[in-house]
This record gives structure tokens, sequence and C-alpha cells, in this order.
């Protein structure tokens, strides 16, 4: 007697569903495509659990020690940590007379490095509707975007921000729908745009980055059939 | 001349799904039987398999060494199988969408005869710790080498070596008090030789 003998031989699965589920995998991963773009791609909970019990508890005993430390203004870390993520630098829109008063978290959608530039990419919640930035925050200091985006008629907002050097940012809010979102530039090409997700908002987020001066002229979102879910022209 | 693992990994890696779904249709059916054994039930399996290959599509930006991405989706069904009752409430909502199929009489009666049979093989295993019926199931029932199973599981070649060495020792001690003879064992000795 050994393991082979003993144990069930290896087989395929039932007829037919082999092709069935290699359909539905597709389907699904089509599905997730079109509901939100993989970017930022976040652990699972089934990779969280390669974490295992032990680090997990030393994680998050870690944060609410940290938690702590950060809600306490007496030790001074809240105070570092808003300088080090530059949350003093930019006036929020409820500081500046006329603008939006926020009615939500200010919540970071993306961050990055574009030469030597750094940047983040913001939204939050306002009285006149959703607010979108992109928030320039070093070397130089900037903040651009604007509030009260109707995608409804559109499916997509697109709002577009240059240095001087060149550098420029296209970005704006997109349909939950958008798998896809093509830029077309004045030269007649075409760039894509990486969707992020919402994080809580309505719609998704779309955002590209080149570190030379383009100038769109429209901007398209497709879903996964590729069918037009969003567009808008530049005049 | 069909592409092999690695580009077609690679492919994925850069979104392309019908590259992903090639993957599939050349290891479904391994990773359906892997998912068999390890939980016993092949109704459990066949989700688990749908399960493993979602798993992996999420976490295809993973950069794999030449010829290993299938040790590698041992690895990601290792995880899913030790969490599956997580993981299927997890894609419950995608399991729903599965399209339904007719249910052949005769298969459901092999399905029985095989979880029958296979139920006393794991609980021996079961009596493993963990990281050992890992390393031991891979190697006994699925050949893989210590490399792959090192990639699989993540740990070193040396770790594969003492987990499967630890493993066969107690296997050899559980299986004489359970009249199980050679059912694990032989294979646990031939799993060692390299």
């Amino acid at each position: 007697m050994n393991t082979t003998s003993s144990m069930p031989p290896f087989r395929d699965l039932p007829p037919g569903r082999l092709a069935d589920r290699q359909q539905h995998l597709l389907t699904e991963i089509r599905r997730d495509q079109a509901r939100q773009a993989d970017w930022p791609r976040l652990p699972s909970g089934i990779l969280g659990a390669q974490l295992g019990r032990r680090r997990l508890v030393v994680v998050l005993t870690l944060a609410a020690v940290l938690g702590a430390l950060a809600a306490t203004p007496a030790f001074g870390v809240r105070d570092a940590l808003l300088e080090l993520l530059g949350a003093d630098r930019f006036p929020r829109p409820a500081d500046v007379e006329g603008e939006p008063a926020t009615t939500g978290p200010h919540i970071v959608l993306a961050a990055g490095q574009l030469g030597d530039q750094k940047w983040k990419l913001v939204a939050n919640e306002s009285d006149k509707g959703l607010c979108l930035h992109l928030e320039l925050i070093e070397p130089q200091r900037a903040r651009s975007g604007g509030c009260g985006f109707a995608l409804k008629e559109r499916g997509i907002g697109l709002l577009t921000s240059n240095l001087a050097s060149g550098s420029t940012w296209i970005f704006g809010p997109v349909s939950r729908r958008a798998s896809t979102v093509e830029i077309r530039l004045a030269d007649g090409t075409e760039i894509a745009a990486r969707i992020f997700p919402g994080r809580g908002f309505a719609p998704n987020f779309y955002l590209a980055t080149r570190a030379t001066p383009i100038t769109p002229t429209s901007v398209t979102a497709r879903g996964a059939t590729g069918s037009v879910v969003g567009r808008q022209d530049i005049d | 001349m069909a592409l092999g693992d690695a580009p077609l990994w690679s492919r994925s890696n850069a979104g392309d799904v019908d590259a992903f779904a090639k993957l599939f249709e050349r290891h479904g059916r391994t990773i359906y039987n892997y998912c068999f054994r390890r939980t016993g039930e092949w109704a459990a399996a066949e989700d688990l398999v749908s399960i493993v290959f979602l798993e992996a599509w999420r976490r295809r930006d993973t950069e794999l060494p030449e010829d290993k991405v299938l040790p590698w989706l041992f690895g990601v069904a290792n995880n899913v199988v030790r969490n599956h009752r997580r993981a299927q409430r997890r894609y419950a909502a995608v399991l729903l969408r599965v399209p339904e199929s007719p249910s052949p009489g005769f298969e459901a009666e092999a399905d029985l005869d095989d979880e029958r049979q296979i139920k006393p093989i794991l609980e021996v295993i079961s009596r493993l710790p963990k990281h050992e019926q890992d390393v031991f199931t891979l190697a006994a029932w699925f050949e893989l080498s210590y490399e792959d199973i090192s990639v699989a599981l993540g740990l070193p070649v040396g770790t594969v070596r003492s987990r499967l060495s630890r493993a066969r020792q107690r296997l050899r001690k559980l299986d004489s008090g359970l009249g199980l003879e050679g059912v694990v064992a032989t294979n646990t000795q031939e799993a060692l030789e390299p």
C-alpha cells in the first residue's frame, strides 16, 4: 500500500467546468478592472493572513502607540508628522475666504515625485461638492485644482497642472465604470492614464504625468467592453 | 508553438488577461487536485481553484524566477487552502456568479468515494504541525523539488529539508499506531530522496 494507490487519483474538473471556470475568471478580472484599476494595489485579506497573528499583533500595537503619540500634542509628534506631511504648507479651502467650505477629511489619493518635484493628489468633500487638488510640495509649493465636478454630464473631469520646467500632471475624477482613460494630446498622440480607487468618494480618479510639456485636447474613459463611459473635449 | 509559463506570466504582469487565462488552462487542473488533496472536498476544490487564480491575478506584479510559475501558484493555493473558510466568505459574491452546471449523478457518487478515501489520510496529515503539512504535501503528493517548495512557501531550501525530515519522523510514529502502513511513510521517504 502506498500513497499513489490509496490516494484518489488526479482528475479533471467535471466536463465543461474548466471552460466555465475560465470564463468566470476572465469575467471577474474584467469586472474588477472596470470597478477599479490596480493602483494602488493593497494587500488582500488572504495575503494579510500570511503575516501571521504574532506579527499582526506587533504591527497593531505599534500603530496604537504611534496613534497615541500622534494624538497627544504635548509629545510634539503630531506637529512633527504634520510638518513631515506638509499639512501646514497649504491653506485648506475652508481657511480661505470665498472658497468652498470643507465638509469631509482631506484624503491623499496618490503621491509621488516627478523629476525633483514632490507632489500629492488630494480630494475632499465640500459644500460645493467634490474637490480635487494637486499639491506640489517640494521644492516648489503650489496648489491647483477645483471643486464641484459634475460627472453625470460627462463621466469624467479634466484638470491640468504645469510647471515652468515642463512637468505636467493631467488628472480628474472618472466614472467607476471606466477601466481605461486615454488622453489625446495636441500633437495627435495618445497617452494612457492610471486609474485608482475612489477611497470612499463617489468616482474613481485618474492621473497621467509627464516630465515634458504636453497639452491635452480630449480625455476619453472606456468601460471593460470598450464602450465610452466618459468624454471631455477641450476647446 | 505554445508560449512557456515565463512569457505568459510576464504578459499577465503587464495586464494581459488572455495570457493569464492560458496559465489557468495549463495549471488549473493541478491546482484543482491540490485543493482537493488539502481539503478532501471536490466541490470546495472547484471554488478554491477559482479563488487561487483570482488571488494570483491580484498579485501578478510578483517577480518570479524563470519557470517557477507553478510552484508559486502552489504557494498561493497553500495560503488559500489554509484560510479557505475565510477565502470562501470573502469571495462569496464572486462565487455566486459562477455559471450553474448540471449535476451529473455519477460524478457526485465518485466525489463521495474519493472523499471517503482521502479522509483517513488527511486525518493523519492533520496531526502534523501546519508548516510541516505544507512541505510534506507538496513533496510527497505533487513531487515538487526542494527548490520548488522553497519558492512555493518562501522558505530557504535548508528549512524545507529539515521540515520534511521532521514530518517523516512524525508520520512514521503516527502511522504505526493507525494501521496505515506506507500510506504516507513510503512517499515521504521518496520525497526525501534527491
